[in-house]
């Protein structure tokens, strides 16, 4: 907590650059960009299920590979580096996993036991079905250690171009997986085929928009207290604690409600209280309630009325548009299953949510504090900015909302791999000493090496997580498309790299963001898909509109890091 | 302490190092082709077929002759921008499937208005990287990388997906495929494509005063503009003439297999990498300034001779790209001064 408090204060200074600065301003418009690639999607093609979780979840397992391959790249990247094996990497993965999982290349210890009769044929044959694929998942993780471990000493010991390094280690790989098969070999194997089902379910509507609500609740009021600049505020005001006791409070209150609600309305929302209640009444009403219980029971909106006596009225009326919008907006996630008729068609959903939006963030900006503050600071941009931060956490929650409400859904294994590797590479490039050094390699070696940071170590390891991110998605590729391809992943490290740039990392290093990767994958995904759906348009338009998207990131940043990350 | 910051320091390249550089792609060539003239059967065998040499020694130069263009222009982008042209293939796809559009046509244009169009096609593709690189002022590499990315769409589009054949029946046709596969006094006409566009490139780097802008550009960029050098210029150009020299590479490579496959020449043959490849192993260095062309040509054929052996010896296309990593980690290692140091105190004392 103390840590919290001291960045505060410290960035109290550069208060004004701490949202929008060159670092911050590439990931925002990837953002921007994504918003907006999803919301064209979702007018344009709502009538074939675009604006689904079971589309989006698509978009993720259909790229989870590439995801995981350009986590790793942003990583490198932003020590200054490029990988260019990774496509070639996760060919020989592949192989080698199939090679290791087919019984006629039985591996020398399993032939040696048959051998001396220790094991007999038919028992290898079910150990290999069951017990092989661990082992030869631990042996491409092996095979991608080794790889990244090579580059890194070419990088680190003899000075040799990143660039070329990892282009030999490119026709390594790439050959190496030729040698060991010039065709691809299919891969039967019970491990493999049961982690096709395995997956998270995210459950029905019944049980998951409380948790969902809760959990959301419970993130926002987070980020409002510690990132938003009014919630630093308030906690400099009040201490941290009673804060984040409301915050929890405020949301189990509201988890509450909403379990209740849901159960009470199992068959159909509405309909269970009395036949004249809809659903838009009673969530509107329940917004309404729990935004007057939030002002006047919650700390936070009692400080509200404390801190200012004149702003209150301003303050309730924000709050309640703003949840009485939220209500309207899950009023018509609810409108096939809830059996709600809308007084008119052109009133579907994608245009209620872009005013909503609209609603939210004219408000947010002109009455709610941070808004306000932030006009005052940073005028029109740092509108955009907010604008989109609110957009974007308005339409995830709508978009996960009306997914989860028509169908069970299920994460499968490639998107739960993709996730839990974005959120390792964020924990390790924030919040770790090892993380530090990549930023501070890649801003400036020198000075790393000046300030006595471990320049050479740091270089080697990030090309050996690298190599273990390209063995980790050769292992989700095996799942997805059971067969080890030696031609498979062709081109698959300038697809990372473009995927990487799009996120907002800098190429000359120092700046970038797996997040943004993440969204960039994201955008990688929409833009076949959304081409797709056109049906009229050639799918090779999808490689020129990711070139023209990959112009505009690059010429963007190099406007914006044309006066503060300036390197030569 | 110290020696890691001397490490750190940018190396100076005497001239004992430049000489090192360019004689030892040579030798590695000499050496490789006496292992072959005594373990290769027939390895200098020619004969004559349709009126053309045949044999592996003249197979070696008409694979390598594409190679060989874009390895040209590769040498003096690496040397004037210290970065790489990542979109060579996707321009000669380009460029192919312009040239193939054109060729047939109801009722085609002349062959050498068709010719221009394409190089034209490479010309304005490589300005475009040029206009990117100089007056945006965005990293070769990935200035390049969105052509790359944009332009195996744009070559697709062009062709409409699909591989164009260019009909036997048609003279243009033919004669189009002659430039690329005929001969003319026996030798295969690609190679005076090949010697006159080395000669311009030679020419103009050594014996203009572009050769010397391309150096001081390369070496420092902002010494160069004080001293009055127009450094966007002299990206445009060398971007420019990258453009049509992998457009014209493209053309060769279509007049081969009498088809535009924009997928293969873009994507599959990774002609951009092979063509760095050469340049590396020419001895060119990435830190810009010096560069040497002649290796650059000799490290194309080195390349394409360790690839023909292979071929020829029942190897899969799998040790190929083995063979070429591994003659990438030696090259290097080699070039690398802190290899030397590790064993060859000598070398890297004489050097120095």
């Amino acid at each position: 907590m103390s840590k919290t408090v001291a960045t505060t204060d410290s960035s109290k200074v550069t208060q004004q650059s701490r949202f929008l600065n060159a670092r911050t301003i590439p990931l925002l418009a990837t953002l921007a960009v994504f918003v907006l690639l999803y919301a064209i999607g979702a007018v344009r093609y709502h009538d074939r299920n675009f604006f689904t979780v079971q589309v989006f979840i698509d978009f993720l397992v259909d790229n989870s590979f590439l995801g995981i391959v350009a986590i790793g790249m942003t990583l490198v990247i932003i020590t200054g580096g490029i990988d260019l094996s990774v496509g070639g990497l996760v060919a020989l993965c592949t192989v080698v996993m199939a090679k290791l999982m087919t019984p006629a290349y039985m591996d020398p210890l399993t032939r040696l036991l048959i051998h001396c009769h220790i094991l007999n044929a038919a028992n290898a044959c079910v150990t290999m079905y069951y017990v092989a694929p661990i082992l030869s998942w631990l042996v491409a993780i092996a095979v991608g250690l080794t790889m990244g471990f090579l580059t890194g000493c070419a990088v680190r010991y003899f000075k040799i171009e990143p660039f070329i390094a990892t282009l030999a280690g490119l026709f390594l790989a790439r050959g190496l997986a030729l040698v060991l098969s010039t065709e691809s070999i299919d891969i039967d194997s019970g491990v493999v085929r049961g982690l096709n089902d395995v997956g998270f379910h995210l459950g029905r509507v019944q049980h998951f928009v409380p948790l969902a609500a809760g959990l959301g609740i419970v993130a926002i009021g987070l980020v409002m207290l510690f990132v938003a600049p009014f919630g630093r505020r308030l906690l400099a005001m009040g201490g941290a604690k009673p804060m984040l006791l409301g915050a929890i409070s405020y949301a189990a209150l509201f988890a509450i409600v909403l379990y209740i609600l849901s159960r009470m309305g199992v068959q159909r929302w509405g309909v269970t209280i009395g036949g004249w209640v809809s659903a838009p009444v009673v969530v509107s009403a329940i917004g309404v309630i729990a935004g007057l219980v939030m002002l006047f029971c919650v700390p936070i909106g009692r400080k509200f009325i404390i801190a200012g006596r004149s702003k209150v009225f301003k303050t309730t009326a924000a709050w309640l548009l703003g949840i009485v919008t939220i209500a309207l907006l899950l009023s018509h996630v609810g409108l096939n299953r809830w059996g709600v008729v809308l007084p008119s068609a052109w009133l579907s959903i994608p245009t209620v949510a872009s005013i909503a939006l609209i609603a939210a963030a004219v408000l947010a900006l002109s009455v709610l504090p941070p808004g306000r503050r932030l006009i005052a600071q940073g005028g029109a941009v740092s509108m955009l900015a907010i604008l989109i931060a609110y957009a974007l956490i308005l339409v995830s929650v709508v978009l996960f909302l009306r997914g989860l409400v028509y169908e069970r859904v299920l994460l499968p294994f490639p998107a739960l791999v993709l996730l839990a590797v974005v959120v390792i590479a964020a924990y390790i490039s924030f919040f770790t000493a090892f993380g530090r050094n990549l930023y501070a390699v890649g801003g400036n070696e020198e000075a790393a090496h000046l300030m006595g940071l471990p320049v050479g170590r740091t270089k080697m390891l990030v090309y050996m997580v690298s190599g273990l991110c390209a063995a980790i998605a050769a292992i989700v590729m095996t799942v997805y498309q059971p067969a080890g391809d030696p031609i498979g992943a062709t081109g698959m490290e300038l697809d990372a790299i473009a995927v990487a740039v799009i996120g907002g990392t800098l190429l000359t290093g120092g700046a970038g963001n797996v997040f943004g990767t993440f969204i960039g994958v994201l955008i990688f995904g929409i833009i076949p898909t959304g081409i797709g759906m056109e049906g009229s348009l050639s799918s090779y338009w999808a490689r020129v509109a990711i070139g023209s998207l990959l112009l505009i990131f690059v010429v963007l940043q190099r406007f914006l890091s044309a006066g503060a990350y300036r390197k030569d | 302490m110290k020696k890691q910051s001397n490490e750190a320091a940018p190396r100076f390249h005497s001239h004992r190092e430049g000489l090192y550089r360019s004689l030892l792609p040579l030798a590695a060539f000499i050496l490789i082709l006496i292992i072959n003239t005594i373990f290769t059967k027939n390895f200098w065998h020619v004969d004559i077929r349709n009126h053309q040499f045949f044999g592996t020694i003249f197979d070696i130069g008409r694979q390598a002759s594409p190679e060989i263009l874009m390895a040209l222009a590769m040498t003096l982008v690496i040397a004037g921008t210290k970065g790489i042209d990542l979109s060579v293939g996707a321009v000669a796809a380009m460029a192919a499937g312009i040239a193939a559009l054109y060729l047939i046509a109801p009722h085609p244009m002349s062959l050498a208005v068709i010719i221009a169009i394409s190089l034209g096609a490479g010309a304005v593709a490589g300005l475009w990287n040029g206009f990117l690189v100089s007056y945006l002022g965005i990293q070769p590499f990935i200035a390049t990388l969105i052509l790359m990315v944009a332009g195996r769409g744009i070559a697709q589009l062009i062709v409409q997906g699909q591989i164009i054949t260019l009909p036997v029946t048609s003279p243009i046709c033919n004669t189009f495929c002659a430039m690329s596969n005929g001969a003319w006094f026996f030798i295969p006409i690609r190679f005076y494509i090949v010697a006159i566009v080395a000669s311009i490139t030679w020419f103009l780097a050594r014996k203009t005063v572009i050769g010397v802008y391309i150096e001081a550009v390369g070496g420092n960029e902002t010494a160069a503009k004080y001293c009055g050098i127009n450094a966007a210029a002299v990206k445009l150009f060398v971007f420019a003439f990258s453009g049509v020299c992998a457009a014209l590479a493209g053309l060769i490579l279509t007049g081969d297999v009498r088809s535009a496959d924009p997928n293969t020449l873009a994507l599959n043959d990774h002609n951009e990498l092979d063509a760095i490849l050469a340049v590396i192993i020419g001895g060119t260095a990435f830190t810009g300034g010096r560069f040497n062309l002649f290796g650059s040509v000799v490290g194309a054929l080195i390349m394409r001779t360790l690839m023909i052996q292979i071929f020829s010896s029942d190897m899969t296309w799998g040790y190929a790209l083995v063979l070429k990593a591994v003659t990438v980690i030696i090259v290097c290692l080699i070039q690398s001064p802190q290899f030397r140091a590790l064993f060859g105190r000598g070398i890297s004392r004489r050097s120095k």
